[in-house]
């Protein structure tokens, strides 16, 4: 276990480096200048002059890199263009309201999707199944931005049950969460639907049941809990999708998060803010990874010996 | 006589090659498959609706009138927008676009992803590994945030956002691939091509490249469905598609700040993206029932 954890850490710290560079690489790789781009109309060849010096864009870009990356280290990721303040804490004052719609989400879609599934498992074959199922063909299908309208539009202008933007309480955090949780609550369904028939067909449930176990303990304690291990590997990738759902959604329900600060910033070519937000999403979802990768394999053992196997 | 003449006729295909056939036997699946059968249906009828768009629109996409924000009726039948445009006619050539916002990037992600995918599988060892730690640096960004990155960089714009799409898509279809040619390379019709003298390029376009294509198809199938939400997102966001092209994205967001008034205007663009996604999703789900169950 520890060489697989060392090898996975190792290659983990190589995407970090590999994530550095291509957010670093972004602002040199924008078409024609980067700084005439990024001043308003009517700056001088000063405010060029002490922009590209700001940006370090007047050294080697070894030495760019070199300075971009040991701020980064330390926490400091510049100042925004627009907002005059410093990325980091612009990201951290965002940040609180990202991860509690994205867990919050999250939450929503794994508790759904586990119920959801293991029914139509169960049900296979009959219209709870087909019900199901085309219920979560239609959650991966729906945009996003126009479900959140529609929620907005039923419940929030003509029941006037929820509010319909901003973060102010529970209720508050009703409407985005549910939308930003239908894509994954759609994959999560059919992935513990087709898990669970699969274990339900194994010799180890018809031992089980031909020994006199009841059907519900055999459910839940055999077919759906062997079946839940893949789960994990799912909710882990499906953290990165909401995250990247989120900006949408955010920016749909006024939700004040990085999402939506991600939006403002590309729009107003800030590029120091949107490389930030980037670079933050981006070792967000490493990490969650590697977590997955590590928990992936400490339930399973089997994943962990083919793993070291391959290595 | 001419060499082409002195060859063999092909038999034709006659129905025992519907019946026999492995491709004969997956399309007669196909076409059994009620759900995939509704979902072609649907792509049938928003093809149709593009194609046929300044046959049937009742009104210029692009026309503005007087009658602004008038909610459904028989002169509109999908009421008007803030600019007295009409809904439904900018709909229906918003249709036109669809196919090429969902195949476009997919084309580019496909292309890149299958050929990087065939290098790293088949040369292993260095070739593999970089191609490999790369790709895993653009699986690090979230599909959509790595697509924001790109037009941040490009600039907003339709064609900047496919492009950022396709980007988005490549590290897929690499990874898929790649995994498949590991399994293919070791098949024993790869070991008689390379005893034949088969070299590499050989070996990896005409040999195991027909062998993958099944279950790329099924993924480009799947993708393209991504492919229109990400776009129509991205122009959602104000980063893809600018007014006034009648583009469904766009369209919605337009009508986002009508919402509680005319709710109209962001209803039906949106509708239209969710059910032309839904067909794609019903086609491509049957496709990999019947094409490559692994998926």
């Amino acid at each position: 276990m520890a060489a697989y954890a060392i090898r996975r850490l190792g290659l983990s710290a190589i995407v970090v480096v590999g994530v550095s560079i291509a957010v670093f690489m972004m602002l040199r790789l924008v078409p024609g200048d980067p700084v005439s781009v990024m001043l308003s109309q009517g700056s001088t060849a000063q405010d060029a002059a002490a922009l590209k010096h700001e940006l370090g864009l007047d050294r080697s870009v070894f030495a760019q890199y070199e300075r971009y990356a040991g701020n980064a280290l330390t926490g400091d990721l510049g100042t925004s263009i627009r907002l005059h303040e410093p990325v980091a804490r612009l990201i951290g004052q965002r940040l609180p309201a990202t991860l509690e719609l994205t867990v919050a989400s999250l939450a929503l879609a794994t508790a759904l999707g586990v119920l959801f599934g293991t029914l139509s498992a169960v049900r296979h074959g009959r219209l709870t199944d087909h019900l199901v199922r085309v219920g979560s063909l239609a959650g991966v299908s729906l945009p996003s931005f126009w479900l959140g309208l529609m929620l907005i539009l039923l419940f929030g202008v003509e029941l006037g049950v929820l509010p319909i933007a901003g973060r102010d309480g529970l209720a508050s955090l009703v409407l985005p969460a549910v939308t930003l949780a239908m894509v994954p609550l759609g994959i999560i369904t059919r992935m513990v639907r087709s898990s669970v028939l699969d274990a339900l067909r194994e010799d180890y449930i018809r031992t089980a049941r031909a020994k006199g176990l009841g059907a519900a303990r055999t459910l839940f304690g055999h077919a759906l809990r062997n079946s839940l291990i893949p789960l994990v590997t799912v909710v882990g990738v499906q953290f990165g999708t909401l995250l990247g759902g989120a900006i949408i959604v955010e920016t749909v329900f006024a939700w004040p998060g990085v999402g939506s600060l991600l939006i403002d910033a590309v729009s107003a070519r800030d590029f120091p803010l949107v490389q930030g937000i980037i670079l933050m999403i981006a070792l967000g979802f490493v990490l969650v990874n590697l977590a997955v990768d590590l928990l992936y394999a400490v339930l399973d053992p089997r994943i962990r010996d083919s793993m070291e196997t391959a290595s | 006589m001419t060499v082409v003449e002195s060859l063999p006729a092909a038999p034709a295909r006659s129905p025992s090659w519907w019946r026999s056939s492995p491709t004969g036997r997956q399309l007669r699946a196909l076409v059994r498959n009620p759900t995939a059968m509704f979902g072609a249906a649907i792509v049938v009828l928003v093809l149709l609706c593009g194609l046929l768009a300044p046959l049937i629109a009742p009104y210029d996409p692009l026309a503005i009138s007087a009658d602004a924000l008038a909610p459904p009726s028989a002169a509109h039948p999908l009421g008007t927008d803030d600019l007295g445009r009409d809904i439904l006619s900018r709909v229906l050539y918003g249709a036109r676009v669809t196919p090429l916002v969902g195949i476009a990037p997919v084309a580019l992600s496909a292309a890149a992803g299958v050929v990087l995918g065939l290098l790293a599988g088949f040369s292993r060892g260095l070739v593999d590994n970089v191609i490999m730690r790369l790709i895993d640096v653009l699986l690090a960004f979230p599909g959509i945030v790595l697509a924001i990155a790109v037009v941040a960089v490009l600039g907003p714009g339709l064609g900047n956002a496919m492009i950022a799409v396709g980007i988005a898509g490549v590290p897929i279809f690499a990874r898929v691939v790649r995994g498949l040619v590991l399994v293919e390379r070791e098949k024993e019709y790869v070991a008689a091509a390379r005893l034949c003298g088969a070299r590499a390029p050989r070996l990896i376009f005409a040999e195991v490249l027909p062998n993958v294509a099944a279950p790329v198809l099924v993924l480009s199938t799947v993708s393209v469905a991504t492919a229109i939400l990400s776009t129509a997102g991205l122009s959602f966001l104000g980063l893809g598609a600018q007014p006034p092209q009648p583009e469904w994205g766009a369209m919605l967001s337009q009508g986002r700040d009508y919402l509680t008034d005319q709710w109209w205007i962001a209803t039906f663009p949106g509708l239209a993206i969710a059910i032309a996604v839904l067909g794609i999703n019903l086609l491509g789900d049957g496709l990999r029932d019947v094409l490559d169950p692994r998926l």
